[in-house]
């Protein structure tokens, strides 16, 4: 009876600890770091797409081959389409595909940017390809990829 | 964590431009941008998450375009965007991260 009742408590208090630990880690969990894999972020930024142009023409890029620093890689699209009421690029994706969280920066655009461009920097840990994926308002997806070499990795 | 946003720009890259131009606007914030994987050194703990979420930019109170950042952006994130010019007014840009701290920042278009 003694040994049941000490196996009674002993699960109480395990159980306790463990919903304790669950409660903390879900307090700093907003902050903890998340791994986002590239074939995930690839994934959703494809994501309900009727077409996709791999290396299109329309997509003029522009990142240095080799930088210097990987903390501040500077990255230009330039997409050749038409910016109307009904003809639109509506989001331009940047992604790196061989760092912790392969996800840099999503723009949503609309007619009223008048022009398919984005400028920006992005982080890069190593040596690797960065892929630049550009969706129509109508769900046609262009991507283009660049290999990039970095000597100094910015993930530190 | 201590941190007060101060300082960010928005500004267009060209003075002289008249209604119906396209002109390239850049934005760009004072942030850390960290990752939540980086070590500090002086402490040796892990730094958490800090990052910002968004920006997005109102023309005349108006949504124009919106840009979600990860933390694989570089820090003191920036951004180069086209906006058509349709008119005077104002420019705004409003920063989000993930504390939940804002900062905004406005310039005036006066098309010649």
């Amino acid at each position: 009876m003694e040994r049941r009742e000490f196996l009674h408590y002993s699960t109480l208090a395990f159980g306790s600890v463990l919903l304790g630990g669950v409660r903390l880690y879900a307090q700093d969990e907003a902050n903890e770091a998340i791994e986002l894999p590239f074939e995930e972020a690839y994934a959703e930024a494809t994501k309900g797409a009727k077409k996709i142009i791999k290396n299109a023409k329309e997509m003029n890029l522009d990142i240095p081959s080799a930088p210097e620093n990987g903390l501040v890689v500077p990255v230009e699209v330039e997409i050749d389409y038409p910016m109307q009421k009904d003809r639109y690029i509506k989001e331009i994706v940047v992604m790196p595909t061989k760092n912790k969280v392969n996800l840099a920066l999503t723009a949503h655009y609309t007619p009223a940017n008048g022009k398919a461009y984005l400028a920006t920097h992005i982080k890069l840990g190593g040596t690797q390809e960065v892929v630049v994926v550009a969706r129509t308002n109508d769900d046609v997806i262009f991507e283009k990829r660049k290999k990039v070499k970095v000597a100094l990795g910015g993930c530190g | 964590m201590k941190f007060s946003w101060r300082r960010g720009v928005i500004k267009p890259l060209r003075n002289n431009y008249k209604i119906g131009d396209v002109v390239i606007f850049q934005a760009i914030t004072i942030h850390p941008m960290d990752t939540g994987f980086q070590k500090d050194k002086s402490t040796g703990r892990v730094k958490p998450r800090f990052f910002v979420k968004r920006l997005d930019i109102l023309y005349n109170d108006k949504k124009v375009c919106s840009f979600d950042f990860e933390v694989s952006s570089s820090p003191n994130p920036k951004v180069k965007f086209p906006l058509k010019i349709t008119s005077a007014g104002k420019v705004k840009a409003v920063w989000k991260d993930n504390m939940g701290n804002t900062f905004t920042k406005s310039v005036t278009i006066n098309p010649k």
